[in-house]
């Protein structure tokens, strides 16, 4: 039902609020695609996105980067901090599947797998075709239109 | 590891819970969530405020596609009251061509939420009503009379610009344009989210060489303008700063010439506008708002020029400075099924200095205005789906060198119901508006004790959204006593209008979209007619196939002064080379024969008035690269 909206205060700092629903099922279908688990793991160090995924059923969030099955990434400070601190590479057997919200950081850095980003007022979701495959991931074929060979 | 046979069936039936629940996800498709997505999380669906008013939205998405790049772009298609010029070539919707010093005071405009003014001068439209809106995210209009939470001073249309949210744009954006007869402009943003703070520049310049007017002298009035345009802003959970800075050099088209044909016309604005404003704890919150307007301006004529009631000579040099100092105090709370807003207002607008070839002069004992106002609002809930609001406010006018005080009454009475599919809102208003500092200055004697206008009206939309059908139809029915707002002061009638607005948006799917808007009006007593009716229509086709995006939009009006048709054909192809690149080419008013106006001219020899069509949309190709880095 679509509610009332004009008792709405507006927060400075609260504009860009995510709207729960729609990107609670928007995650879900995305990370359901990447991960082929009843119920994923997900970290990220974002605080709006942690608010969001803390009421979801089918996602668990995650205090630890490396016990999660994909990371979250919305900023560039947090793909550094996580690049930084983790080392990855030395264990890459167990590596996370990296997922930002920047297309800038996607084409930047090689170990992410895809992007649901915001370009021109219209939300756009990539996936690169050689990144899934280091992760031996196959997505179903109805993103087939999201796949790319490289940027 | 060992399991226990129940564990193992859990885990089974959880599996095929999951294998299940996907398959359900998976049967609603990627694109359909995605559409959900974009719908229920675009900026606009966390600003627009139902009780504002009757609400026609521009869309970040719906903005990217008209490819609009200043505020003219959107306005020229909006209903009821669209964009116009007057005779000195600034924005100001509602000018009739008469020689009226500005007409569109009560239109306001807002950007992020605090308004914009010119203080002495009037609305912020008369500058920023063709703003470039590189920094824009969405924009909203809103008709009819504002709830009073957002005006300070009476309105009849507000408008909301709402810049881009460095989360979703992070990083800068350069857009660069070349178009006819040489115009062109460079714009430059960056944003940036950190985990305690946001912030954004824009930088804009805009040279536009605009068409020229024919005056049946060899030199024809030109309107070109030059603009330097800095918007910025820092904003943490609970506070932000504004700063904004326009430098606008213009060529005032006719200026101060009686005929229409000036030797020199040209005006120089410098506007600087800064803002604050903080969360005071869950209830309060505070703004402060400082504005500061220099004016240069630079007339000769072969004949005197008009002046305030008096005549200046054959040339003015001349230079005028005011200040605007804005604050408020509001108080929200719910209360049960009550949201309860009050607030407290002040404004303070100083005409600083003027003065005429060096010498500081004023041409009237009146030089600032003081406006407090008190206000209440309650919007009570009569259930999920049905709302009632009712707003009373009360503004006091002070004024010096011997203008008379003025006080005013607000009342707004309203309800709204929201359904699944169907929404209904209606409103009852009775406010009044004050004749605006400006005009009472150039004509001190007639505006001693000017009396109020007092409107009334009565509002009603009906809107129906459902899939991809959005459908909405607005009415309203409103009496102006003692006008002088879109009536002549001289007028002893009432003025009185009825308009209507068919609004109706058709998604055929994420790349094909269809924009369709209808308007009349009818008016009884206006610009010195008995009866004037109006009627527009705008009907556009956004497209996308691959790597290109198409817009075609066509603006019709018509009105019975003389029943002549006007057509704007605005038609742009992107080609999107890559994420970051962009190239577009535009054309607007494609077909020549934008809606005109008639800008009134006399000859003071002999009194013959005459008319100088001018439309205040120029004929223009563009080409546009645009790259985000």
């Amino acid at each position: 039902m679509r509610k009332i909206f004009i008792l709405l205060i507006l927060l400075y700092g609260h504009l860009y609020a995510l709207e729960r629903e729609s990107t609670l099922k928007m995650y879900h279908q995305i990370f359901s695609a990447l991960v082929a688990k009843p119920m994923i793991n997900v970290y990220t160090d974002d605080k709006e996105y942690r608010k969001v995924f803390a009421t979801s059923k089918r996602m668990l969030l995650s205090a630890e980067p490396e016990k999660s099955d994909i990371i979250l990434i919305t900023n560039k400070s947090a793909l550094f901090k996580i690049m930084r601190e983790k080392q990855w590479a030395v264990k890459e057997d167990k590596k996370p599947i990296f997922f930002v919200t920047d297309y800038r950081l996607l084409k930047n850095s090689f170990d992410i797998v895809g992007a649901f980003y915001w370009r021109k007022g219209r939300s756009q979701l990539l996936f690169i075709k050689n990144r899934l495959k280091a992760y031996n991931i196959t997505l179903p074929s109805e993103y087939e239109d999201f796949l790319v060979d490289e940027l | 590891m060992r399991y226990f046979f129940g564990q193992k069936m859990i885990q089974k039936s959880l599996f095929f819970l999951w294998i299940l629940t996907s398959t359900v996800i998976y049967a609603e498709n990627v694109d359909s969530i995605l559409k959900e997505y974009n719908e229920k999380n675009a900026l606009s669906q966390k600003t627009v405020d139902e009780n504002k008013g009757h609400l026609i939205l521009f869309t970040r998405e719906k903005l990217e596609r008209m490819h609009a790049k200043t505020l003219k772009d959107v306005f020229k298609t909006t209903p009821i009251i669209y964009y116009n010029e007057n005779r000195s070539g600034l924005s100001d919707p509602a000018s009739s061509g008469s020689f009226d010093a500005y007409h569109s005071n009560f239109i306001r405009l807002y950007l992020d939420g605090v308004e914009i003014t010119q203080g002495w001068f009037g609305s912020g439209v008369m500058l920023y009503g063709d703003m470039n809106i590189d920094f824009v995210d969405h924009i909203e209009f809103y008709y009819a009379i504002p709830s009073f939470e957002t005006s300070t001073e009476s309105a009849y249309m507000t408008v909301f610009l709402y810049s881009k949210d460095p989360k979703r744009d992070s990083g800068g954006k350069l857009d660069l344009v070349g178009g006819s007869r040489g115009y062109n402009s460079q714009s430059i943003s960056y944003g940036q989210q950190t985990e305690d703070l946001s912030y954004m520049v824009n930088f804009s310049r805009t040279d536009a060489k605009r068409e020229t007017v024919d005056n049946e002298t060899a030199t024809p009035l030109s309107r070109d303008f030059e603009r330097l345009q800095l918007f910025s802003y820092v904003k943490t959970e609970d506070q932000i700063f504004h700063l904004q800075v326009m430098k606008k050099d213009t060529d005032s088209l006719a200026g101060m010439s009686w005929d229409a044909t000036p030797l020199v016309s040209e005006i120089d604005y410098l506007n600087v506008h800064m803002d604050y404003g903080i969360e005071l704890g869950e209830f309060w919150r505070a703004h402060f708002v400082y504005e500061w307007l220099k004016r240069d301006v630079r007339q000769e004529d072969d004949i005197p020029l008009i002046g305030s009631g008096t005549y200046y000579g054959y040339t003015l040099n001349a230079t005028s400075k005011n200040s605007t100092y804005s604050v408020d105090l509001t108080y929200k709370r719910a209360i049960g099924n009550n949201r309860i807003t009050a607030g407290v207002k002040g404004r303070y607008k100083n005409f600083d200095s003027r003065t005429v070839e060096g010498k500081e002069t004023f041409a009237s004992p009146f030089t600032h205005e003081k406006i407090a106002s008190i206000f209440f609002q309650d919007q009570y809930s009569l259930s999920d789906q049905e709302l009632l609001t009712l707003g009373i406010s009360y503004n006091y006018i002070s004024r010096n060198g011997g203008m008379e005080d003025d006080s005013l009454l607000h009342l707004r009475f309203g309800y709204i119901y929201s359904g699944e599919d169907w929404s209904y809102k209606t409103y009852l208003y009775r406010t009044q508006f004050a004749l605006d500092p400006l005009t009472r200055y150039l004509n001190p004697l007639y505006s001693q004790d000017m009396a109020l206008q007092t409107t009334v009206g009565i509002t009603q939309e009906l809107t129906y959204h459902k899939n991809d059908h959005d459908l909405s139809f607005m009415l309203s029915l409103f009496q102006d006593e003692d006008g002088f707002i879109v009536s002549s002061p001289s007028a002893t009638e009432d003025t009185k209008y009825f308009t209507t607005v068919l609004k109706y948006d058709y998604d055929f799917n994420v790349h094909n979209k269809l924009y369709v808007q209808l308007y009349y009006a009818h008016y009884k007593d206006i610009y010195g007619l008995d009866k004037l009716e109006d009627i527009s229509g705008y009907f556009s086709f956004a497209n996308s196939y691959e790597d290109f995006d198409f817009y075609n939009g066509l603006i019709w009006h018509k009105n019975s002064i003389d029943w002549k048709n006007y057509f704007d054909l605005t038609s742009s192809v992107s080609w999107n080379i890559d994420e970051d690149l962009t190239l577009t080419l535009k054309g607007q008013n494609l077909l020549n024969k934008a809606k005109e106006t008639n800008l009134l001219t006399v000859d003071i020899l002999t009194g013959t008035m005459d008319a100088l069509p001018v439309s205040p949309i120029d004929q223009r190709i563009t080409l546009e690269l645009e790259y985000i880095f």
